[in-house]
Protein backbone atom coordinates (compact mmCIF):
# COMPACT_ATOMS: atom_id res chain seq x y z
CA UNK A 1 0.00 0.00 0.00
CA UNK A 2 2.83 2.33 0.92
CA UNK A 3 4.56 1.71 -2.38
CA UNK A 4 1.29 2.29 -4.21
CA UNK A 5 0.88 5.63 -2.57
CA UNK A 6 4.46 6.53 -3.42
CA UNK A 7 3.90 5.60 -7.04
CA UNK A 8 0.68 7.52 -7.23
CA UNK A 9 2.16 10.54 -5.54
CA UNK A 10 5.33 10.44 -7.62
CA UNK A 11 3.94 13.03 -9.99
CA UNK A 12 3.32 15.57 -7.28
CA UNK A 13 6.39 15.19 -5.07
CA UNK A 14 9.53 16.20 -6.95
CA UNK A 15 11.67 13.31 -5.66
CA UNK A 16 14.86 13.23 -7.75
CA UNK A 17 14.58 9.68 -9.19
CA UNK A 18 10.81 9.49 -9.57
CA UNK A 19 10.24 10.61 -13.21
CA UNK A 20 12.67 8.06 -14.61
CA UNK A 21 11.19 5.41 -12.35
CA UNK A 22 7.70 6.25 -13.52
CA UNK A 23 8.80 5.98 -17.15
CA UNK A 24 10.52 2.65 -16.54
CA UNK A 25 7.47 1.24 -14.74
CA UNK A 26 5.33 2.41 -17.65
CA UNK A 27 7.61 0.75 -20.20
CA UNK A 28 7.60 -2.44 -18.14
CA UNK A 29 3.81 -2.48 -18.13
CA UNK A 30 3.85 -1.89 -21.87
CA UNK A 31 6.10 -4.92 -22.46
CA UNK A 32 3.96 -7.00 -20.10
CA UNK A 33 0.80 -6.03 -21.96
CA UNK A 34 2.39 -6.67 -25.36
CA UNK A 35 3.37 -10.20 -24.32
CA UNK A 36 0.07 -11.07 -22.59
CA UNK A 37 -1.92 -9.94 -25.61
CA UNK A 38 0.29 -11.27 -28.39
CA UNK A 39 1.83 -14.52 -27.11
CA UNK A 40 -0.94 -16.66 -28.66
CA UNK A 41 -0.09 -15.09 -32.03
CA UNK A 42 3.68 -15.20 -31.50
CA UNK A 43 3.29 -18.97 -31.03
CA UNK A 44 1.05 -19.55 -34.07
CA UNK A 45 2.89 -20.87 -37.11
CA UNK A 46 0.43 -19.36 -39.59
CA UNK A 47 1.46 -15.94 -38.27
CA UNK A 48 5.14 -16.72 -39.00
CA UNK A 49 4.26 -17.83 -42.53
CA UNK A 50 2.09 -14.78 -43.12
CA UNK A 51 5.14 -12.71 -42.23
CA UNK A 52 6.79 -13.73 -45.47
CA UNK A 53 4.02 -14.69 -47.85
CA UNK A 54 1.33 -12.10 -47.25
CA UNK A 55 0.96 -9.36 -49.81
CA UNK A 56 3.36 -6.51 -49.00
CA UNK A 57 0.82 -3.80 -49.86
CA UNK A 58 -1.72 -5.28 -47.48
CA UNK A 59 0.95 -5.63 -44.79
CA UNK A 60 2.02 -2.01 -45.32
CA UNK A 61 -1.64 -0.88 -45.16
CA UNK A 62 -2.15 -2.78 -41.88
CA UNK A 63 1.01 -1.22 -40.43
CA UNK A 64 -0.08 2.28 -41.48
CA UNK A 65 -3.69 1.88 -40.27
CA UNK A 66 -2.25 0.87 -36.90
CA UNK A 67 -0.84 4.42 -36.51
CA UNK A 68 -4.17 6.30 -36.19
CA UNK A 69 -5.68 3.35 -34.34
CA UNK A 70 -3.03 3.46 -31.62
CA UNK A 71 -3.16 7.26 -31.48
CA UNK A 72 -6.92 7.35 -30.89
CA UNK A 73 -6.72 4.39 -28.51
CA UNK A 74 -4.01 6.18 -26.58
CA UNK A 75 -6.37 9.10 -26.22
CA UNK A 76 -8.99 6.86 -24.56
CA UNK A 77 -6.93 4.24 -22.79
CA UNK A 78 -3.37 5.38 -22.98
CA UNK A 79 -0.19 5.10 -21.00
CA UNK A 80 -1.22 8.09 -19.00
CA UNK A 81 -4.05 10.55 -19.01
CA UNK A 82 -3.28 12.66 -22.00
CA UNK A 83 -4.16 16.26 -22.66
CA UNK A 84 -2.56 16.96 -26.00
CA UNK A 85 -2.51 15.06 -29.28
CA UNK A 86 1.28 15.51 -29.19
CA UNK A 87 1.36 13.22 -26.16
CA UNK A 88 -0.90 10.70 -27.87
CA UNK A 89 1.42 10.62 -30.88
CA UNK A 90 4.41 10.00 -28.63
CA UNK A 91 2.62 7.26 -26.73
CA UNK A 92 1.57 5.70 -30.02
CA UNK A 93 5.19 5.59 -31.20
CA UNK A 94 6.36 4.12 -27.90
CA UNK A 95 3.62 1.44 -27.88
CA UNK A 96 4.39 0.54 -31.50
CA UNK A 97 8.10 0.30 -30.72
CA UNK A 98 7.38 -1.87 -27.67
CA UNK A 99 5.32 -4.12 -29.96
CA UNK A 100 8.20 -4.37 -32.43
CA UNK A 101 10.87 -4.99 -29.80
CA UNK A 102 8.85 -7.60 -27.87
CA UNK A 103 7.96 -9.44 -31.10
CA UNK A 104 11.63 -9.34 -32.12
CA UNK A 105 12.80 -10.72 -28.76
CA UNK A 106 10.15 -13.46 -28.57
CA UNK A 107 10.61 -14.62 -32.18
CA UNK A 108 14.41 -14.59 -31.79
CA UNK A 109 14.25 -16.69 -28.63
CA UNK A 110 11.88 -19.16 -30.33
CA UNK A 111 14.38 -19.45 -33.21
CA UNK A 112 11.74 -18.27 -35.70
CA UNK A 113 13.90 -15.42 -36.91
CA UNK A 114 17.64 -15.67 -37.42
CA UNK A 115 20.19 -13.25 -38.78
CA UNK A 116 20.86 -15.64 -41.69
CA UNK A 117 17.36 -14.87 -42.99
CA UNK A 118 16.78 -12.47 -45.85
CA UNK A 119 15.69 -9.05 -44.51
CA UNK A 120 12.26 -9.28 -46.13
CA UNK A 121 11.35 -12.40 -44.20
CA UNK A 122 12.96 -11.11 -41.00
CA UNK A 123 11.16 -7.76 -41.01
CA UNK A 124 7.89 -9.24 -42.29
CA UNK A 125 7.65 -11.74 -39.45
CA UNK A 126 8.20 -9.01 -36.86
CA UNK A 127 5.93 -6.50 -38.64
CA UNK A 128 2.84 -8.72 -38.74
CA UNK A 129 3.21 -9.47 -35.01
CA UNK A 130 3.94 -5.88 -34.04
CA UNK A 131 0.33 -4.77 -34.71
CA UNK A 132 -1.44 -6.90 -32.07
CA UNK A 133 1.57 -6.55 -29.76
CA UNK A 134 1.41 -2.75 -29.93
CA UNK A 135 -2.33 -2.75 -29.15
CA UNK A 136 -1.46 -5.02 -26.23
CA UNK A 137 1.29 -2.64 -25.11
CA UNK A 138 -1.13 0.27 -25.09
CA UNK A 139 -3.96 -1.61 -23.38
CA UNK A 140 -1.63 -3.46 -21.03
CA UNK A 141 -0.32 -0.23 -19.77
CA UNK A 142 -3.77 1.07 -18.89
CA UNK A 143 -5.05 -2.31 -17.69
CA UNK A 144 -2.05 -3.25 -15.56
CA UNK A 145 -1.90 0.30 -14.31
CA UNK A 146 -5.43 0.09 -12.94
CA UNK A 147 -6.70 2.96 -15.04
CA UNK A 148 -9.79 2.74 -17.23
CA UNK A 149 -10.63 4.38 -20.48
CA UNK A 150 -13.29 6.98 -20.10
CA UNK A 151 -15.72 7.46 -22.88
CA UNK A 152 -15.22 10.90 -24.31
CA UNK A 153 -17.00 13.48 -22.22
CA UNK A 154 -18.75 16.30 -23.98
CA UNK A 155 -21.32 15.73 -26.67
CA UNK A 156 -23.40 12.57 -26.98
CA UNK A 157 -22.23 12.04 -30.56
CA UNK A 158 -18.57 12.05 -29.49
CA UNK A 159 -19.30 9.54 -26.76
CA UNK A 160 -21.15 7.26 -29.19
CA UNK A 161 -18.31 7.51 -31.74
CA UNK A 162 -15.79 6.56 -29.07
CA UNK A 163 -17.93 3.55 -28.11
CA UNK A 164 -18.00 2.38 -31.73
CA UNK A 165 -14.25 2.93 -31.98
CA UNK A 166 -13.58 0.81 -28.89
CA UNK A 167 -15.81 -1.91 -30.37
CA UNK A 168 -13.79 -1.84 -33.60
CA UNK A 169 -10.54 -2.19 -31.64
CA UNK A 170 -11.94 -5.13 -29.67
CA UNK A 171 -13.15 -6.80 -32.86
CA UNK A 172 -9.82 -6.25 -34.60
CA UNK A 173 -7.93 -7.57 -31.63
CA UNK A 174 -9.79 -10.87 -31.26
CA UNK A 175 -10.09 -11.12 -35.04
CA UNK A 176 -6.31 -10.84 -35.49
CA UNK A 177 -5.92 -13.60 -32.91
CA UNK A 178 -7.83 -16.21 -34.88
CA UNK A 179 -7.99 -14.97 -38.49
CA UNK A 180 -4.58 -16.34 -39.55
CA UNK A 181 -5.37 -19.92 -38.53
CA UNK A 182 -6.44 -22.54 -41.07
CA UNK A 183 -9.33 -23.40 -38.77
CA UNK A 184 -11.25 -20.24 -39.75
CA UNK A 185 -11.59 -21.49 -43.30
CA UNK A 186 -11.99 -25.12 -42.22
CA UNK A 187 -14.93 -24.27 -39.94
CA UNK A 188 -16.63 -22.38 -42.76
CA UNK A 189 -16.27 -25.48 -44.98
CA UNK A 190 -17.91 -27.65 -42.32
CA UNK A 191 -20.86 -25.31 -41.82
CA UNK A 192 -24.04 -25.25 -43.85
CA UNK A 193 -25.98 -22.02 -44.48
CA UNK A 194 -28.25 -22.94 -41.56
CA UNK A 195 -25.27 -23.20 -39.25
CA UNK A 196 -24.18 -19.76 -40.44
CA UNK A 197 -27.60 -18.26 -39.68
CA UNK A 198 -27.55 -19.83 -36.21
CA UNK A 199 -24.07 -18.42 -35.61
CA UNK A 200 -25.19 -14.91 -36.60
CA UNK A 201 -28.11 -15.12 -34.14
CA UNK A 202 -25.84 -16.48 -31.40
CA UNK A 203 -23.24 -13.74 -32.00
CA UNK A 204 -25.85 -10.99 -31.73
CA UNK A 205 -27.53 -12.52 -28.68
CA UNK A 206 -24.20 -12.68 -26.86
CA UNK A 207 -23.35 -9.13 -27.93
CA UNK A 208 -26.66 -7.90 -26.59
CA UNK A 209 -25.99 -9.66 -23.28
CA UNK A 210 -22.75 -7.68 -23.05
CA UNK A 211 -24.66 -4.47 -23.81
CA UNK A 212 -26.99 -5.28 -20.91
CA UNK A 213 -23.97 -5.88 -18.69
CA UNK A 214 -22.77 -2.36 -19.52
CA UNK A 215 -26.23 -1.01 -18.84
CA UNK A 216 -26.33 -2.88 -15.53
CA UNK A 217 -23.06 -1.30 -14.50
CA UNK A 218 -24.72 2.03 -15.15
CA UNK A 219 -21.33 3.55 -15.93
CA UNK A 220 -22.17 4.41 -19.49
CA UNK A 221 -23.58 7.89 -20.22
CA UNK A 222 -24.79 6.65 -23.63
CA UNK A 223 -27.00 4.07 -21.92
CA UNK A 224 -28.87 5.76 -19.06
CA UNK A 225 -31.14 3.47 -17.02
CA UNK A 226 -34.54 3.14 -18.65
CA UNK A 227 -33.27 3.07 -22.22
CA UNK A 228 -35.75 0.98 -24.25
CA UNK A 229 -34.30 -2.38 -25.30
CA UNK A 230 -34.72 -1.73 -29.03
CA UNK A 231 -32.74 1.49 -28.77
CA UNK A 232 -29.77 -0.27 -27.18
CA UNK A 233 -30.20 -3.21 -29.57
CA UNK A 234 -30.12 -1.04 -32.66
CA UNK A 235 -27.48 1.46 -31.56
CA UNK A 236 -25.04 -0.96 -29.97
CA UNK A 237 -25.77 -4.59 -30.80
CA UNK A 238 -26.62 -4.25 -34.49
CA UNK A 239 -24.08 -1.48 -35.08
CA UNK A 240 -21.45 -3.47 -33.17
CA UNK A 241 -22.14 -6.63 -35.15
CA UNK A 242 -21.87 -4.69 -38.41
CA UNK A 243 -18.52 -3.29 -37.28
CA UNK A 244 -17.35 -6.76 -36.22
CA UNK A 245 -18.32 -8.19 -39.63
CA UNK A 246 -16.54 -5.42 -41.53
CA UNK A 247 -13.42 -5.85 -39.39
CA UNK A 248 -13.60 -9.61 -40.05
CA UNK A 249 -13.76 -8.99 -43.78
CA UNK A 250 -10.81 -6.61 -43.58
CA UNK A 251 -8.69 -9.07 -41.56
CA UNK A 252 -9.51 -11.96 -43.90
CA UNK A 253 -8.61 -9.81 -46.92
CA UNK A 254 -5.38 -8.66 -45.24
CA UNK A 255 -4.30 -12.25 -44.68
CA UNK A 256 -5.24 -13.24 -48.24
CA UNK A 257 -8.09 -15.49 -47.12
CA UNK A 258 -10.52 -13.92 -49.60
CA UNK A 259 -8.37 -14.44 -52.70
CA UNK A 260 -9.76 -16.82 -55.32
CA UNK A 261 -12.69 -17.70 -53.06
CA UNK A 262 -16.36 -17.56 -54.02
CA UNK A 263 -18.52 -14.82 -52.53
CA UNK A 264 -20.55 -17.36 -50.53
CA UNK A 265 -17.39 -18.82 -48.99
CA UNK A 266 -16.13 -15.33 -48.12
CA UNK A 267 -19.44 -14.57 -46.40
CA UNK A 268 -19.27 -17.84 -44.47
CA UNK A 269 -15.73 -17.03 -43.28
CA UNK A 270 -16.88 -13.54 -42.30
CA UNK A 271 -19.65 -15.08 -40.19
CA UNK A 272 -17.23 -17.53 -38.56
CA UNK A 273 -14.66 -14.83 -37.79
CA UNK A 274 -17.49 -12.45 -36.90
CA UNK A 275 -18.24 -14.58 -33.84
CA UNK A 276 -14.96 -13.93 -31.98
CA UNK A 277 -14.88 -10.40 -33.42
CA UNK A 278 -18.35 -9.70 -32.01
CA UNK A 279 -17.35 -11.01 -28.59
CA UNK A 280 -14.20 -8.87 -28.77
CA UNK A 281 -16.22 -5.81 -29.75
CA UNK A 282 -18.76 -6.27 -26.98
CA UNK A 283 -16.17 -7.11 -24.34
CA UNK A 284 -14.02 -4.12 -25.26
CA UNK A 285 -16.72 -1.75 -24.03
CA UNK A 286 -16.64 -3.48 -20.66
CA UNK A 287 -12.93 -4.10 -20.29
CA UNK A 288 -11.01 -1.26 -21.89
CA UNK B 1 -7.27 2.96 -6.01
CA UNK B 2 -10.27 3.72 -8.18
CA UNK B 3 -11.04 6.73 -6.03
CA UNK B 4 -7.54 8.08 -6.37
CA UNK B 5 -7.53 7.73 -10.16
CA UNK B 6 -10.72 9.71 -10.35
CA UNK B 7 -9.36 12.43 -8.12
CA UNK B 8 -6.16 12.88 -10.08
CA UNK B 9 -8.23 12.83 -13.25
CA UNK B 10 -10.28 15.76 -11.99
CA UNK B 11 -7.20 17.66 -10.89
CA UNK B 12 -5.64 17.17 -14.30
CA UNK B 13 -8.68 18.37 -16.16
CA UNK B 14 -7.95 21.95 -15.15
CA UNK B 15 -4.62 21.91 -16.97
CA UNK B 16 -1.23 20.39 -16.59
CA UNK B 17 0.73 21.58 -13.55
CA UNK B 18 4.32 22.58 -14.18
CA UNK B 19 5.86 19.48 -12.54
CA UNK B 20 3.55 17.21 -14.54
CA UNK B 21 5.23 18.14 -17.82
CA UNK B 22 6.59 15.05 -19.56
CA UNK B 23 10.18 14.28 -18.71
CA UNK B 24 12.75 14.82 -21.45
CA UNK B 25 13.44 11.07 -21.34
CA UNK B 26 9.88 10.42 -22.52
CA UNK B 27 10.52 12.47 -25.63
CA UNK B 28 13.86 10.76 -26.26
CA UNK B 29 12.19 7.34 -26.04
CA UNK B 30 9.34 8.64 -28.15
CA UNK B 31 11.68 9.88 -30.89
CA UNK B 32 13.66 6.63 -30.94
CA UNK B 33 10.40 4.68 -31.11
CA UNK B 34 9.13 6.79 -33.99
CA UNK B 35 12.36 6.10 -35.90
CA UNK B 36 12.00 2.34 -35.38
CA UNK B 37 8.35 2.35 -36.45
CA UNK B 38 8.98 4.49 -39.53
CA UNK B 39 11.97 2.33 -40.52
CA UNK B 40 9.83 -0.81 -40.38
CA UNK B 41 6.91 0.68 -42.32
CA UNK B 42 9.31 2.24 -44.82
CA UNK B 43 11.02 -1.08 -45.45
CA UNK B 44 7.74 -2.94 -46.01
CA UNK B 45 6.51 -0.16 -48.33
CA UNK B 46 9.79 -0.26 -50.24
CA UNK B 47 9.34 -4.01 -50.69
CA UNK B 48 5.76 -3.51 -51.85
CA UNK B 49 6.80 -0.92 -54.42
CA UNK B 50 9.83 -2.77 -55.77
CA UNK B 51 8.22 -6.22 -56.07
CA UNK B 52 8.63 -7.21 -59.71
CA UNK B 53 8.30 -10.90 -60.42
CA UNK B 54 5.12 -12.49 -59.12
CA UNK B 55 6.09 -16.13 -59.66
CA UNK B 56 8.46 -18.30 -57.67
CA UNK B 57 11.68 -19.17 -59.46
CA UNK B 58 13.14 -22.23 -57.83
CA UNK B 59 16.59 -23.70 -58.03
CA UNK B 60 18.06 -26.49 -55.92
CA UNK B 61 21.78 -26.73 -55.26
CA UNK B 62 23.67 -29.38 -53.29
CA UNK B 63 25.73 -28.01 -50.43
CA UNK B 64 27.38 -31.00 -48.78
CA UNK B 65 27.44 -34.73 -49.34
CA UNK B 66 28.40 -36.81 -46.33
CA UNK B 67 28.06 -40.38 -45.04
CA UNK B 68 25.07 -40.80 -42.72
CA UNK B 69 24.40 -44.13 -41.02
CA UNK B 70 24.37 -46.86 -43.65
CA UNK B 71 23.98 -44.42 -46.52
CA UNK B 72 24.67 -40.87 -47.55
CA UNK B 73 23.16 -37.50 -46.83
CA UNK B 74 22.89 -34.64 -49.32
CA UNK B 75 22.25 -31.26 -47.74
CA UNK B 76 20.71 -28.96 -50.31
CA UNK B 77 19.53 -25.41 -50.51
CA UNK B 78 16.32 -24.59 -52.40
CA UNK B 79 16.63 -21.00 -53.59
CA UNK B 80 13.62 -18.93 -54.67
CA UNK B 81 14.74 -15.92 -56.73
CA UNK B 82 11.19 -15.00 -57.71
CA UNK B 83 8.92 -12.46 -56.05
CA UNK B 84 6.29 -14.93 -54.82
CA UNK B 85 6.43 -17.57 -52.13
CA UNK B 86 6.15 -21.22 -53.10
CA UNK B 87 4.43 -23.68 -50.76
CA UNK B 88 4.73 -27.47 -50.66
CA UNK B 89 7.85 -27.46 -52.81
CA UNK B 90 8.65 -30.98 -54.04
CA UNK B 91 12.39 -31.49 -54.33
CA UNK B 92 13.62 -34.52 -56.20
CA UNK B 93 17.17 -35.85 -56.22
CA UNK B 94 18.46 -38.52 -58.61
CA UNK B 95 21.76 -40.34 -58.86
CA UNK B 96 22.47 -41.00 -62.52
CA UNK B 97 25.25 -43.14 -63.91
CA UNK B 98 25.71 -43.55 -67.64
CA UNK B 99 22.30 -42.11 -68.45
CA UNK B 100 20.55 -44.49 -66.06
CA UNK B 101 18.84 -43.46 -62.82
CA UNK B 102 20.15 -45.51 -59.90
CA UNK B 103 18.29 -43.99 -57.04
CA UNK B 104 15.64 -41.34 -56.48
CA UNK B 105 14.89 -39.37 -53.34
CA UNK B 106 12.06 -36.90 -52.68
CA UNK B 107 11.26 -34.43 -49.98
CA UNK B 108 8.61 -31.71 -49.59
CA UNK B 109 9.50 -28.30 -48.18
CA UNK B 110 6.59 -26.48 -46.47
CA UNK B 111 7.56 -23.07 -47.80
CA UNK B 112 10.28 -21.37 -49.77
CA UNK B 113 9.63 -17.62 -49.30
CA UNK B 114 10.23 -15.09 -52.07
CA UNK B 115 13.87 -13.97 -52.45
CA UNK B 116 14.84 -16.58 -49.85
CA UNK B 117 16.02 -20.10 -49.43
CA UNK B 118 15.28 -23.18 -47.38
CA UNK B 119 17.66 -25.99 -46.52
CA UNK B 120 16.82 -29.66 -46.51
CA UNK B 121 18.41 -33.09 -46.71
CA UNK B 122 17.98 -36.13 -48.97
CA UNK B 123 19.07 -39.59 -47.87
CA UNK B 124 20.51 -42.09 -50.33
CA UNK B 125 21.87 -45.61 -49.88
CA UNK B 126 24.26 -45.18 -52.82
CA UNK B 127 27.11 -42.69 -52.78
CA UNK B 128 25.95 -39.69 -54.85
CA UNK B 129 29.58 -38.89 -55.64
CA UNK B 130 29.87 -42.14 -57.62
CA UNK B 131 27.80 -40.67 -60.44
CA UNK B 132 25.88 -37.55 -61.38
CA UNK B 133 23.61 -36.03 -58.73
CA UNK B 134 20.62 -34.19 -60.22
CA UNK B 135 18.59 -31.98 -57.86
CA UNK B 136 15.46 -30.19 -58.99
CA UNK B 137 12.19 -28.73 -57.78
CA UNK B 138 9.41 -30.60 -59.54
CA UNK B 139 6.39 -28.67 -58.27
CA UNK B 140 4.84 -26.32 -55.74
CA UNK B 141 1.52 -24.84 -54.73
CA UNK B 142 0.53 -21.23 -54.06
CA UNK B 143 0.39 -20.51 -50.36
Amino acid sequence: MVTQRQAAGAGQTPAPASPQRKILVGLGRGFGGALIFSLPMLMTMEMWWLGFYMDRFRLALLLILNLPLLTILSHYAGFEETFFWRDDLRDMAVAYAIGIVSSFVALSVFGIITLAMPPGEFVGKIAVQSVPASIGALLGRSQLGGGKARPEGGTEQASYASELFLMAVGALFLGLNVAPTEEMVLISYKMTEWHALALIVLSMLLMHAFVYAVEFKGSDPALPPGTPWWSAFLRFTVAGYAIASLISLYTLWTFGRTDDVSLVQILMSVVVLGFPAAIGAAAARLII
Amino acid sequence: MEQRTKQTGRAHAKGRPQDERPHILEWVIGAASALLVLAMIGFVLYQALTATSTRPELQVVAETIEPAGDGFRVIFRAVNRGGATAAGVEVEGRIERGGETFETGRVTLDYVPAHSWQKGGLLFSEDPRQGRLVLEAVGYSEP
